[in-house]
């Protein structure tokens, strides 16, 4: 199962074009600041994504008992969401440390649209529906 | 399975909460109230914290 099979692509990218707005709106027309802004939210964007996937792969798994099949795929798959994750991270706190609030901001808005793109979330909540 | 989403809730807050504590601690920093030594002690402390209490959530014996 795919990224595009459970979100909505067309509201999750609305969401990340508005987040792009809201950097460079935080960033006070800096070219550095809303660089690095950027970079954290690319990170989280692919972070997202190997979330999604790691987490299909564990819904599967937890659903057909089913433990040892892909086991190291998903693992990396929650590796390279982590990797990402610091690497966003880590640039924010380094290079524009008077931006952390902002970025916060923006993480958490990004967070928000993630939910909200998701298809058919109340299915995740059911018991013993296997789509 | 309530193990499950404790350690999702945990996994999900986390680069919340680095940014958050980032934030306020470089308040103080700012204001020469603690170091930068002391800033990242103290961030290093409750990210091997949390990361510990989601290993231990997930290695730990099994909750329905």
């Amino acid at each position: 199962m795919s990224w595009a099979q459970k979100i909505n692509n067309k509201i999750y990218f609305a969401g990340l074009a508005v987040n792009t707005g809201v950097a460079w709106l935080f960033s006070d027309g800096d070219l550095r600041s809303f660089t690095w802004l950027m970079v954290m939210l690319l990170t989280t964007v692919f972070s997202h994504y190997f979330n999604i996937k790691g987490m299909l792969q564990l819904i599967g798994q937890r659903i057909q008992e089913k433990r040892s099949l892909g086991h190291w795929q998903m693992l990396g798959h929650f590796a390279m969401k982590l990797l990402l994750l610091i690497i966003g991270l880590v640039c924010l706190m380094v290079f524009i440390p008077n931006k952390v609030l902002q970025g916060l901001i923006l993480y958490i808005f990004q967070l928000i649209i993630l939910v909200l793109s998701i298809k058919n979330i109340g299915k995740f909540y059911k018991k013993g529906s296997s789509s | 399975m309530r193990k499950f989403f404790l350690v999702m809730g945990l996994a999900l807050a986390l680069p919340s909460t680095i940014l958050g504590l980032f934030f306020v601690l470089y308040q103080l920093v700012k204001n020469d109230v603690i170091s930068w030594n002391t800033l990242l002690i103290i961030l290093l402390i409750v990210v091997s914290y949390t990361l510990g209490l989601m290993v231990k959530n997930v290695l730990g014996p099994k909750n329905k």
